[in-house]
């Protein structure tokens, strides 16, 4: 009895050029061009360019040059019409960084067309500038109090230790937790595909026995409720 | 057969006879292959029988649904209104599929329909039925005697005080 649906679905299917152009072959078309795209983007290297108009801030642009070009950015001259992004050390840049009630401006203007590797870049390369200012100052502090402070333990103090429990609060290994994303992911997976099949056939169920849709029931209770 | 089934458009008229063949004589082939030569007999769509059912006049997706219901040999066919919203040829074939395939089969046949000549022609017993009450049953001769009108048309409207 099923393979005898199935045959018919089957042959239905087949013929229905809507539903085949639909899941078959623009799948295969359409696929094929994302991948190239992403993969694309993903390949192209980004390209920066950073300028220093204060020359004491040189150390910090040099650093800068190095994370862009180990995380795989590539660093051009200012006059460069190619840079997506470009990172200017201002006058007084050096300066502002030993004086601890001022913030260090930096300025940075990025291309509209950039792509997400280059803002990755852009965002690991200012969090490594902001944390060797940080530590900076943290010692240039220390230095004034004649303390011995280790400037990691300032700017992460925080140690969080991780624990499990199961749903009856008893502990649960690490394991346990993992057990549960991947429960997670795959509710996660199957909920939009199991959507339409259930939308399909409750909708359709409905529309013929009531001759109607889901929303006839309200809609006559809508009618019975007017004066 | 309810009054506005239909085949399924994208399968030939033999694929849609041999779809219910096969669950109607579930799975077993050689019962629906039996089912399947009386569906194509009765359907009577000649060589259009291997076509698909899309390219069907109205009249033909009747008669392939009425052969898909009688192929069977049901001892009872409930067939609600076969003929309705049909042209005149189409309608005159379904009601003769009918008339012989009940007489050589001896299947009972429940038909319901508005058409009161047709009615006529095909039923042994009528029952009048008016708002849902039967309100007169007998054969079509004795329900003309009974009213003494000339057809039954006229006849249920004189029990049915209509006009």
């Amino acid at each position: 009895m099923f393979k005898t649906f199935l045959w018919k679905e089957f042959k239905e299917l087949k013929r229905d050029k809507k539903v085949l152009i639909g899941s078959v072959i623009l799948p295969l078309i359409i696929f094929p061009i994302l991948g190239v795209v992403v993969f694309a983007s993903q390949l192209s290297t980004p390209v920066f360019s950073v300028v220093v108009l204060d020359p004491h801030a040189e150390p910090y642009a040099k650093m800068l040059e190095s994370v862009i070009q180990r995380e795989g950015g590539q660093v051009v001259a200012n006059n460069d019409t190619a840079a997506q992004v470009l990172i200017i050390f201002p006058r007084g840049f050096a300066t502002n960084v030993s004086n601890l009630s001022s913030p260090v401006t930096l300025r940075v203007e990025t291309s509209v067309s950039a792509n997400a590797k280059a803002n990755q870049i852009l965002d690991d390369a200012l969090y490594n500038l902001t944390l060797t200012i940080a530590y900076q100052r943290i010692n240039e502090l220390a230095a004034k109090a004649n303390v011995t402070v280790n400037p990691s333990l300032i700017w992460s103090p925080l140690k969080v230790e991780r624990g499990y429990l199961t749903i009856q609060s008893k502990p649960a290994q690490v394991y346990s937790a993992l057990l549960v994303d991947v429960a997670r992911l795959v509710a996660f997976l199957l909920f939009p595909g199991s959507t339409p099949v259930v939308f399909s056939t409750s909708w359709k169920d409905s529309s013929a026995r009531g001759r109607g849709g889901p929303w006839r029931p309200c809609y006559r209770r809508l009618l019975r409720s007017q004066p | 057969m309810p009054e506005d089934s239909f085949p399924y458009e994208r399968l030939t008229g033999v694929e849609n006879l041999w779809f219910f063949a096969m669950i109607y004589a579930k799975g077993d082939k050689k019962l629906a292959e039996e089912y399947l030569e009386r569906g194509i007999k009765i359907a009577d769509l000649g060589d259009k029988i291997n076509e698909k059912a899309s390219s069907y006049s109205r009249g033909m997706k009747r008669r392939l649904v009425i052969a898909r219901t009688l192929m069977v040999k049901p001892r009872l066919a409930i067939l609600d209104e076969p003929t309705s919203a049909l042209d005149v040829i189409s309608a005159v074939k379904i009601r003769e599929t009918i008339k012989t395939f009940a007489k050589k089969e001896n299947t009972t046949i429940l038909l319901s329909s508005h058409n009161m000549l047709e009615v006529d022609f095909l039923c042994d017993r009528v029952a009048l039925i008016n708002s849902g009450q039967t309100v007169m049953q007998g054969t079509p001769k004795e329900i003309v005697e009974a009213t003494q009108t000339r057809n039954l048309e006229e006849a249920f409207i004189k029990v049915t005080n209509l006009v």
